[in-house]
């Protein structure tokens, strides 16, 4: 605490220093004996109220001031029973209250003045029906979020209708992309024709040949990570096999 | 109707709710606008306006507030707007007058000429007053919000709310002593 009392209250005053219970006795002190600060002190209005009330009247010095504070501080009718004492025996602080009463009422005249009649219909006006249509649906969207199984319930009317509408138009369900649909459209078809596929290879007939390399090519550029499925394993171990036969076969041929 | 109950009626496209909350809140919201503008055109097309973001920010209400702070921190940010907007124009048409004439905003046939004379000095003092203490002023003692309420609007604490609204009550007060106001004549 500074030593010089004065300079303490006043950046008090100024919201500069904290002002503790214990700490409330010593500032009452200093007031008591410093009339300079008592009147900085009670015109601060930032100082808390209930401070300077407790204050006030800790010093008992001005019960006026401490009252008209009070009168000021009005929420309601309802009078602390040391106001509505002082106030029984002071007629300045009595006319005070009278004249914050009739301000207070004068104000509350203010709240709801005169307004023609057409002034709802004109809000409704501008608030028309496109925009009450729109203002609807997000009323409606906003009113279904709020409810917390709506994420449930939406994934589950999302998950019906996808599915039932990818059986009534006949497509099985396989989450694929354009490059995936390729891919099992060419697996379809090589596995359809085996049986070709094997003739292919024992007879080696060129412009065939050609024909499924390509497509063996274009199975390999989709998708070269699946080349050791089932089908494709099968297909390069008989490709091997004939080769080897057919190097054996021209060995022999040769030798 | 609870006002709850209401907004959601509003948020499912219930029209006729709608058209209930605008009757229920529109002079308060007109009330709001007139410490904001004072002129009496201005503060109703100005209350059209708020009425026109609240509607589209309905869905922006959350359940467990209190409806009537919200509504009025809307329509606060609304007038702020138009205010700022007004500053603007004003700064490029300087023939404009910086202030209109105050309008009573009681102006009727069936009011009695004193009660709306009051009610423009009251105005008139108010206009006189900070930026603070008329805002304090309008939340407080106009609009009778809790100062807990004012605190959560404005973002600072129930106590700084509690010494602004002395000092803003204390001011007009001497406000309307200036404008030669004897005690008794505000009854
Ligand atoms: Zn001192
Ligand atoms: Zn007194």
């Amino acid at each position: 605490m500074n030593t010089n009392g004065c300079d303490w209250v006043q950046a008090f005053c100024h919201r500069q220093a904290e002002l503790s219970r214990e700490k409330q006795d010593t500032l009452t002190e200093h007031l008591q004996t410093c009339d300079a600060c008592l009147d900085f002190w009670s015109q601060t209005i930032d100082v808390p109220t209930n401070l300077k009330v407790d204050t006030l009247n800790a010093l008992s010095l001005d019960p006026c001031s401490n009252a008209q504070l009070q009168i000021l501080e009005l929420e309601s009718d309802q009078l602390e029973p040391l106001l509505s004492e002082h106030l029984s025996h002071c007629s300045a602080c009595q006319d005070a209250y009278q004249q914050m009463t009739a301000l207070q009422a004068a104000l509350s005249e203010l709240k709801e003045p005169r307004l023609d009649e057409l002034f709802v219909a004109d809000v409704l006006r501008k608030t028309s029906r496109r925009r009450f249509s729109w203002f609807r649906m997000r009323g409606v969207i906003h009113h279904m979020i709020q409810r917390p199984r709506f994420a449930l319930e939406l994934a589950y009317a999302f998950a019906i209708l996808i599915f039932s509408s990818a059986q009534l138009a006949g497509i099985e369900w396989v989450p694929s992309t354009g490059v995936e649909m390729k891919q099992q459209q060419l697996v379809h078809t090589l596995n359809e024709s085996a049986k070709w596929t094997q003739d292919l290879i024992e007879n080696t007939g060129t412009k065939s040949q050609q024909r499924f390399s390509s497509a063996v090519a274009t199975w390999q550029e989709l998708d070269p990570h699946q080349a050791n499925q089932t089908w494709w394993t099968w297909f390069q171990k008989t490709l091997n096999r004939t080769k080897e036969k057919k190097t054996g076969d021209n060995h022999d041929r040769n030798g | 109707m609870q006002d709850s109950e209401l907004i959601q009626r509003c948020r499912l496209g219930d029209s006729l709710a709608w058209e209930h909350l605008v009757e229920k809140f529109q002079r308060r919201i007109f009330g709001l606008a007139l410490t904001y503008v004072h002129n009496r055109e201005e503060a109703r097309d100005l209350a059209q306006e708020i009425f026109v973001r609240v509607f589209n920010g309905l869905n922006q209400f959350k359940d467990d507030q209190a409806f009537v702070p919200w509504l009025l921190a809307m329509g606060r940010n609304c007038c702020i707007d138009r205010i700022r907007r007004l500053k603007v124009r004003n700064r490029y048409h300087t023939d404009m007058p910086e202030q209109a004439e105050f309008a009573d905003p009681s102006d009727s046939p069936h009011d009695d000429l004193e009660t709306s004379g009051r009610n423009k000095t009251l105005y008139k003092a108010i206009d006189g007053l900070s930026e603070q203490s008329r805002e304090m002023i309008m939340l407080k003692d106009i609009q009778g919000l809790k100062f807990r309420e004012i605190s959560s609007m404005l973002g600072i604490p129930e106590g700084t709310v509690k010494s602004r609204s002395v000092k803003a009550r204390s001011d007009l007060l001497c406000a309307l002593k200036d404008q030669g106001y004897q005690q008794g004549s505000l009854t």
